[in-house]
């Protein structure tokens, strides 16, 4: 294997809210065109890594983060262009949230607010968007209606959309499967596993058996710390190194 | 088992009780406010049909040396004349007036007292004091009102919309913490001491500004009228931008659009219910407000609009409606003509603010359905 460039690089990533420490510094790898996953129970800093990733985590006024993200040997948080930036991350929150705005202005708003204006071509980027999260047969005829009075699982994969719309390198999805039926679940993972050959992607789930399914290699937080991280059929096999992964895994607690 | 004892059950009955007193109560004072106001506006509203119903029938066998045939007589010569005027008739029947030079001149002088509802919202005399001839046109009033809301809102709207915005997403939380603080200071002013401002600073700077001769102007009550409702506008404008669940900000900004476009496109159209009420609150308080504008606007009765730009001269002197109310009740005696319009300008006032209102809810239903 060639020592390539990691597309994503963090190292001793810290995070506390205030006095409550809840990265205790992570550090890990993910080469491009891989899919990452990251298992662990609540509490464990999953959702506010991506936070730090993507850099929303500064909105949060007393969030304090330390260490360092590169992407493409960059560092991010040096980075002056934080739109730009983030629009290099997709991220896919764990509870839909459609936007305020027609299902069409959900997956047209990031295109058009960098100034992508040609009719022909948002309406092609949209449909490919739509298609991509399985969503596009069930609304490809009322895409004037509001994004907010689709059923929680479309309104899933619409932001699943709205993600791919501005052609992320790196796509996060925080445990995007749970308002999703298992149908549509097993679609959209046959479309995560198409998106891998353009970009990488972070795939946190509650679902062990799902990071079995997509993943390469798979990380195991627990309360803020990396437990292990290691190619995903050892993590599963029940002969992973560290005992508490193999309780995880099995179901021994979480 | 487990029972509740009869206490609690009993306590628990009486607190939903009072809760429910509580909540009927708005609704029955509404109707109670409504109601009187009506009640004391009664005899102007009705004056010109009071005779009609009532009077035909007994007038004509009350009123003696009248035979029936010579009050249908009578009653024929009118009708011919004015067949609108029967109530006139009947009461110069009671008055035993049967001369017909007599009639006439009485007559008009009933149709100059009559109240005719179209005119008094239509002329701009007002002259509820004159001793020969009063007269109650309330159009000057209502311009007044009109130009003093329309100016203050277009101050206050963008300034209030635009202060709720920055402290609610652009500025930092300590400074967030203090604007708050003196925003609602702000609004603890009494609305005596705006007028006061008005009356004194105001008028200065705008006789020096503008080369006005008087101060106090629409422009004037405009400046202090939007002051005071900004805070109305920023504090609710503000919660209505914190009821925004974050996961918006965040889900936008996550598409890495920039600060502003989020706010623009997703921010704004999520908040917008909260908003518009937020103004139509300011509006509210525009067209209610009473002692600022009584003290600023100069109270002399002039229509500000007309035809020539800029249509709505802004250097001139108004009376509003509700100043108008504050000003004359004092020294209108009870159940006199000049009273009962007064009080006819409040069920005026009641309509304006009652169609405000409506037309919130609509605009709102309207967004809610759309």
């Amino acid at each position: 294997m060639v020592a390539s460039i990691a597309k994503l690089k963090v190292e001793d990533l810290k995070v506390a809210y205030g006095d409550k420490q809840v990265i205790h510094g992570i550090s890990y790898e993910i080469p491009p065109n891989e899919i990452f996953g990251v298992i662990g129970p609540a509490q464990s800093g999953k959702t506010s890594m991506l936070r730090v990733i993507n850099r929303t985590i500064e909105f949060t006024p007393n969030a304090k983060v330390s260490g360092k993200i590169e992407i493409d040997g960059e560092d991010a948080f040096r980075m002056k262009d934080v739109y730009g930036y983030r629009r290099r991350i997709g991220m896919v929150a764990p509870l839909p949230v459609g936007l305020p705005l027609t299902i069409y202005d959900n997956v047209a708003f990031a295109p058009r607010s960098f100034g992508m204006k040609d009719k022909d071509q948002l309406d092609a980027l949209v449909q490919k968007c739509l298609e991509q999260a399985a969503l596009w047969d069930e609304v490809k005829d009322r895409l004037d209606s509001l994004g907010t009075k689709l059923s929680g699982g479309q309104q899933q994969r619409l932001t699943i959309a709205r993600a791919l719309s501005h052609q992320p390198e790196v796509l996060c999805l925080d445990e995007f499967s749970i308002a999703i039926d298992p149908v549509t679940t097993m679609k959209i993972e046959d479309v995560l596993k198409e998106l891998r050959e353009s970009m990488t992607i972070i795939l946190v789930t509650n679902l062990v058996q799902q990071a079995r399914r997509l993943a390469k290699r798979t990380m195991f937080l627990l309360n803020g710390e990396l437990v292990e991280e290691g190619d995903t059929e050892k993590m599963f096999s029940g002969d992973a190194d560290n005992p508490k992964t193999n309780e995880f895994v099995s179901g021994a607690f979480g | 088992m487990l029972h509740r004892s009869k206490g609690k059950v009993l306590r628990e009955a009486i607190i939903e009780w009072l809760i429910r007193i509580c909540g009927i109560s708005a609704v029955v004072f509404v109707f109670a406010i409504f109601f009187f106001v009506f009640w004391e506006a009664k005899g102007q509203i009705f004056s010109g049909k009071v005779n009609i119903n009532t009077a035909t029938a007994t007038a004509l066998t009350k009123v003696e040396g009248i035979d029936n045939a010579l009050a249908d007589k009578i009653v024929a010569q009118r009708a011919q004349i004015d067949p609108k005027k029967r109530n006139t008739v009947n009461w110069l029947l009671e008055e035993k007036v049967i001369d017909l030079e007599q009639f006439f001149e009485i007559e008009s002088q009933i149709k100059a007292k009559e109240f005719s509802f179209w005119k008094f919202l239509t002329t701009e005399k007002w002259y509820p004091a004159s001793e020969t001839n009063p007269r109650y046109g309330v159009f000057a009033l209502i311009a007044g009102t009109v130009s003093v809301s329309i100016l203050s809102m277009l101050i206050a709207v963008p300034f209030g919309l635009g202060s709720a915005l920055f402290i609610s997403e652009f500025c930092s939380p300590k400074l967030k913490e203090t604007l708050k603080i003196v925003i609602e200071l702000l609004a603890a002013i009494p609305s005596v001491v705006w007028g006061f401002i008005g009356l004194t600073i105001m008028n200065q700077l705008i006789m020096q500004i503008f080369g006005a001769p008087i101060g106090i102007t629409v422009l004037n009550g405009a400046i202090i009228l939007g002051l005071m409702s900004v805070p109305i506008i920023v504090s609710i404008g503000e919660d209505a931008l914190q009821a925004v669940p974050d996961s918006y900000r965040e889900a936008a900004i996550g598409l890495g659009v920039t600060r502003w476009q989020m706010v623009y496109k997703v921010l704004l159209p999520a908040a917008k219910n909260g908003l518009l009420a937020a103004v139509l609150l300011g509006i509210g308080r525009a067209i209610g407000e009473t002692m600022a504008v009584l003290l600023a606007t100069g109270h002399s009765v002039n229509n500000p609009f007309d035809g020539t730009f800029p249509f709505l001269h802004a250097l001139e002197s108004v009376k509003t409606l509700t100043a108008t109310i504050a000003a004359e009740m004092g020294e209108a005696p009870r159940d006199s003509d000049h009273y009962q319009v007064l009080f006819i300008i409040g069920i005026l006032l009641f309509t304006l603010t009652f169609i405000v209102n409506l037309s919130a809810d609509l605009i709102v239903k309207g967004i809610r359905n759309k």
